[in-house]
């Protein structure tokens, strides 16, 4: 478990890395397939799912590009949290992306007010790019969870990548 | 697929799978990709691709159409009107093989083949359109560059009203979805909270919620959107009392009920586009809206010289130019400071290089717009700073090197010394020249004087500086061809002059027999 600790409610974060710029001519594009809760549904409401959380490697390419730079990243509940970490241990890159297993249903009801629901899909996918670095071992995967005062990392999984 | 399938049709079968790898290797497969609003480069703006589903082939037209109108709905509200040229969108022309969109809650049940197998009543949702993620991905992955997916919608030919939030936004081509659009955009790109009160999703009052548009707090001066306690960092004014009972549209104060609590939490405004379609975002969503474009795109796009430390000559005027990203109704504060001092406030700026010595030259471009009252992060300013290096102007002057001799030979065994004459030619008067800061060797830096003499060496008359230097002070090296002098004038005008030279006596010393040198080393 990762804290991350914030310096003002409008969530700016102090995690160095996630402002990092790795910016080079090549970078690396990994898809990972993520069976996210062990459900009956494709999708499902967060209380009826268990959660499963097995990753799958399904594609690794290198390509000409740049990668996608933040210059204030914040963080919040719906995202993930991905950290590239090299063969020595060293988390070499970080970066914020929208958590791909949200799914809004959401609509006017009939006094004008919106309401919904916020299901998850239990199978889903991401797709990043990360440092064309050859000495990447793995990519570490956090949810960010609000304790009312901070951002605790949840632990979801690791993917391989050597 | 269509172009393989005809190369294996017409070609040999060698000949086809060369064609293959070759069209997988530089990925003739990804589909057609028009960026219909180019606003500059996507290394500095909020990229937006749009996917189609269930566009036939004969649906073209409707689909760029579509896009257009769905994308001009987009930047029709605020802050995405002033900031639409923060943006650029790229439309991905994506063929399906049958028009429209998945309906299993008709009767009978209506099923399409389409690219990304768009489909109503997703979880038993009417409204609710899913998406293959992986179809979308592989799009994604094999048309549309890295950086060029921050915002991924997908367009569904159907006019039934429907849509979804999340990672990938989708919407139906009903006008109205665009509203729904803004909203999700307001979760996903905007990291805003729900501000209605219906639940589910369950209602937490118990802690603050990190949502920058929903607090529990009811103290002014904590309120996250007041920072300050007021104008002209926070957005509550005095005369607004807090908690707000008003139903004013527009008027930022603390309204009971908000994220699926109709208590306990607060939201910024009566109503936003965060509680209901059709209303605007109102300022402190806005606000946070600002801010995250601002976290892609830099309000510098670009700034000359590329270099950070300039190097210049007294008298000269080197130009400083930025280049900004363009709100629609408001422009972008530019501020230059010379040593701290403020010196211009145009994109361009004419540097002259007057006095020598080290000077920065810094730019500062700042967002002023009335949209944020509290940058925190510092996302709506950035700064660039070069140093800059002003060196005398250098006279050239005439010398010559052993002026009683044509050859400029120097013997770099010698324990002599040698003359330097600096000419008075060509309305330059040596005389003028300070003996004390005169230097000669192989940079012109090198040997002091340790004899002046003042002469008429060319005999035209005037008087020319002779200047005396140890050889073996100069640290010219064997094989040299050239030696400069180098001084400055009694006024401080910088000279410098060259000459050419023929090292001798640069023989190397004849190796010692190598027979004496095992012996010498046997003794040891």
């Amino acid at each position: 478990m990762k804290i991350i600790r914030f310096t003002f409610v409008g969530l700016v974060i102090e995690l160095s890395l996630l402002t990092s710029v790795l910016m080079g001519q090549t970078i690396q594009e990994v898809r990972i397939g993520w069976d996210a809760y062990r459900a009956p549904a494709p999708q499902v409401g967060p209380s009826t799912a268990r959660p499963a959380d097995i990753f799958t490697l399904l594609a690794r390419r290198s390509l000409a590009g740049l990668l996608p730079r933040q210059r204030n990243p914040q963080i919040s509940v719906d995202q993930i949290v991905i950290l590239t970490v090299n063969v020595e241990g060293t988390e070499i890159d970080g970066q914020l992306i929208p958590d791909p297993r949200i799914l809004r249903a959401e609509q006017p009801a009939p006094n004008g007010e919106l309401r919904g629901e916020v299901l998850q899909h239990v199978n889903t996918e991401l797709l990043i790019t990360i440092p064309d670095d050859p000495t990447i071992a793995e990519l570490r995967l956090y949810k960010p969870r609000w304790t009312g005062t901070t951002f605790v990392l949840d632990w979801l999984g690791a993917i391989p990548l050597r | 697929m269509k172009i393989i399938c005809l190369g294996f049709q017409k070609l040999g079968t060698v000949t086809a799978v060369i064609i293959l790898l070759i069209t997988l290797t530089h990925g003739a497969w990804a589909e057609p990709i028009t960026t219909i609003r180019n606003n500059g480069d996507s290394a500095n703006r909020v990229d937006l691709v749009v996917l189609g589903d269930g566009y036939a082939v004969n649906e073209i037209a409707k689909y760029e159409s579509d896009v257009a109108s769905f994308v001009r709905g987009l930047f029709a509200q605020e802050p995405f009107t002033e900031y639409q040229r923060y943006f650029n969108v790229h439309r991905v022309d994506l063929i399906s093989n049958q028009p429209g969109a998945d309906h299993p809650e008709r009767n009978p049940p209506v099923f399409r083949d389409t690219a990304l197998d768009a489909t109503y009543n997703c979880a038993g949702i009417q409204r609710l359109i899913c998406v293959n993620i992986a179809k979308v991905n592989d799009v994604l992955s094999r048309s549309v560059p890295a950086d060029q997916r921050e915002v991924v919608l997908v367009l569904v030919n159907d006019n039934e009203y429907g849509g979804s939030g999340g990672a990938i936004a989708v919407a139906s081509i009903n006008s109205a979805v665009v509203e729904l659009v803004l909203h999700e955009l307001g979760h996903s790109f905007g990291l805003l909270a729900d501000e209605y009160t219906d639940s589910p999703p369950s209602c937490n009052n118990i802690v603050e919620p990190p949502e920058p548009n929903v607090t529990k707090e009811t103290s002014r001066s904590l309120i996250k959107w007041n920072f300050g306690g007021g104008s002209p960092t926070g957005w509550i004014e005095l005369s607004t009392p807090v908690p707000t009972n008003s139903i004013t549209p527009g008027v930022p104060g603390l309204y009971q009920g908000a994220k699926y609590c109709p208590a306990g939490l607060y939201r910024p405004t009566f109503n936003s586009k965060m509680r209901s379609l059709d209303v605007p975002f109102e300022q402190i969503n806005s606000e946070q809206l600002v801010k995250r474009i601002y976290n892609w795109a830099s309000p510098i796009d670009s700034s000359e010289p590329s270099e950070s430390i300039v190097n210049l000559v007294s008298g000269q005027i080197q130009i400083f130019d930025v280049t900004l990203p363009q709100p629609l109704n408001h422009s972008l504060d530019v501020t230059w400071k010379v040593n701290g001092d403020t010196a211009a406030t145009t994109e361009q700026f004419i540097f002259s290089a007057s006095s020598v010595g080290s000077h920065t030259v810094e730019v500062f471009v700042t967002d002023p717009t009335v949209l944020v009252r509290n940058d925190a992060g510092g996302v709506l300013k950035q700064s660039r700073r070069w140093d800059i290096i002003v060196e005398s102007a250098r006279k050239l002057v005439a010398i010559d090197i052993r002026p009683k001799s044509d050859a400029n030979k120097i013997n770099l065994k010698s324990a002599q010394s040698i003359n330097v004459a600096v000419f008075s030619i060509n309305g330059f008067d040596a005389m003028a020249v300070d003996p004390n800061s005169v230097r000669f060797g192989a940079k012109g830096t090198e040997a002091v004087p340790i004899h002046v003499g003042r002469r008429d060496v060319d005999g035209d008359g005037t008087r020319d500086l002779v200047v005396r230097f140890r050889i073996q002070d100069l640290g010219i090296r064997c094989g040299d061809t050239s030696a400069t002098l180098s001084g400055q004038t009694f006024t401080s005008l910088a000279i410098i002059g060259s000459s050419p030279i023929r090292t001798v006596q640069c023989k190397p010393s004849a190796p010692q027999p190598e027979e004496n040198r095992s012996v010498s080393l046997g003794k040891q």
